[in-house]
């Protein structure tokens, strides 16, 4: 029967998102603590111990925000772009290994399905853009768009370097490959820095953060948005980081690996939240790029290097074996 | 060649920036918790206030009206007595402060530097009443031996206003 698979869905699922709802608590504290940190000030301090409570403050403000809908506005569009935006970041959780075992579908194409779904999201930040009848948004959108579908190229061939050395797409195969042969990072290291890169530039993130930079087009994509439903862009944003960072610990830092004195699962929360730090900290060392040297960072540099680095990859796994 | 040493140096660019980040990151806070914690920079120009002569404890002000007449914002006034030996008694002073734009006139004019700025910077309060200072507040109560009055300065029009 599919009684006890469905209990098991439901489980993860309920799981999932109340994780997720922390996480993203987690995040925009951690983000104003070691933005703060950096620029030598301390970030919210009063709204409990060292200000943790600051972001659940913002979120209940945010809920007592006014709903609008811009009069003009196409009202379907404009309600479903947040969910599309979300979703599929949540989706992604699907197939993260957390542990030995410890994986919600182990599925036999487990990394083609992660950079399936991640590109979903972009299409709703362009339907957000559009349907908010204002020029803004729509110019938002324009440029998240080729940004986010110019990334997804150098995302996926630097990716293909570490699926070719392991032979397989399912995720707990490419972690016990990694138990036996060493970490890709040692094997991989300019495939770790494209998919970094480029993982930044998918979230709309750190130096690539035109879509939603606040001192660019009034707000972006988001312009319209207030409330609960700007909220939801965020939450989709965070997770995203947060699945980006699961999968490149994954790939590249091997996964849920790691000397015994930590449990598996919190290896692989360690790592994530390492490269979160990461990605943190480079947000606020690096100046934004401008929509034209984005495009040509990607086109110019981050793809001939990820062909360069397949390339190079099959040549010396055919010559080794 | 020449693009491939510019790239190098962008390259290493970024790892510097990268650094000093890092660097940044566990240098000492230089923000100051102000409610719990307060700045006293040596020359602030707080709301103005009688100097206190170390020797006598009491104020140094001979009712001359100068800061009255140089005040520009025109919010101080003063009365005084004249006393059994026809001495001027300061009996009353007050400063307007929700006149006043700290210039220093009336310190710099004052002949005996009887006023000075004070360090005070807490100054919020419910009222514009509350804005009015007496400026004798701290000083021991003025005592006047026979009741010949002076006539009072008047506050130009459009002076204190309570």
């Amino acid at each position: 029967m599919i009684f006890p698979e469905l209990f098991r869905m439901s489980i993860c699922a309920a799981i999932v998102i109340g994780f997720v709802g922390i996480n993203a608590l987690f995040l925009v504290w951690l983000e104003r603590k070691v933005s703060a940190r950096i620029q030598l000030r301390h970030g919210p301090l009063y709204v409990g111990w060292q200000g943790t409570f600051q972001t659940l403050a913002d979120a209940v403000k945010l809920l007592g925000k006014e709903l609008v809908l811009p009069k003009q506005a196409d009202k379907f569009l404009y309600l479903a772009a947040p969910l599309i935006v979300f979703t599929p970041a949540l989706a992604l959780f699907l197939v993260l290994p957390i542990g030995p075992g410890w994986i919600i579908q182990d599925l036999n194409i487990g990394m083609l399905l992660v950079f399936a779904l991640a590109n979903i999201s972009f299409l709703g930040i362009f339907v957000a853009g559009w349907s908010s009848n204002n020029k803004y948004g729509v110019l938002g959108s324009m440029r998240a768009v080729a940004q986010n579908i110019s990334y997804e190229i150098p995302l996926l061939l630097s990716v293909m370097g570490v699926i070719l050395l392991a032979g397989t797409f399912k995720m707990t195969e490419l972690i016990s490959f990694q138990q036996q042969q060493g970490w890709f990072i040692w094997k991989q290291p300019l495939a770790f820095l494209i998919f970094f890169c480029s993982a930044l530039a998918e979230a709309n993130r750190a130096p690539f953060d035109i879509p939603e930079a606040e001192s660019e087009l009034v707000a972006g994509f988001h312009t319209e948005y207030s409330g609960m439903r700007f909220a939801m862009f965020f939450l989709g944003e965070y997770t995203a980081i947060f699945v980006s960072s699961a999968i490149a610990a994954t790939l590249f830092w091997g996964g849920w690996l790691g000397p015994a004195f930590l449990p598996p699962a919190a290896w692989f929360f360690v790592k994530t939240y390492a490269i979160i730090l990461a990605v943190i900290w480079v947000r606020w060392t690096f100046p934004r790029l401008r929509s034209d040297q984005l495009m040509a960072f990607c086109w110019k540099i981050l793809t001939p290097a990820a062909l360069v680095n397949l390339l190079v990859t099959a040549f010396l796994a055919t010559w080794i074996n | 060649m020449n693009k491939i040493i510019n790239f190098l140096k962008a390259a290493w660019s970024l790892i510097a920036g990268i650094g000093v980040t890092i660097r940044y990151a566990f240098k000492p806070r230089v923000t100051l918790e102000y409610p719990k914690k307060r700045l006293t920079p040596p020359r602030f120009k707080g709301p103005i206030s009688f100097v206190r002569d170390e020797k006598t404890g009491d104020h140094l002000c001979i009712s001359c009206n100068a800061c009255i007449k140089i005040c520009p914002s025109a919010c101080m006034s003063l009365k005084a007595e004249r006393d059994a030996n026809n001495k001027r008694i300061l009996t009353d002073f007050k400063v307007n402060h929700n006149l006043c734009s700290l210039c220093s006139l009336c310190i710099q004019v004052c002949p005996t530097d009887a006023l000075e700025h004070s360090m005070n910077y807490d100054e919020a309060a419910y009222s514009q009443k509350d804005f009015i200072h007496d400026l004798l507040e701290p000083f021991p109560k003025p005592v006047v031996t026979k009741v010949k009055t002076e006539s009072p300065s008047e506050p130009s029009p459009g002076g204190v206003v309570l």
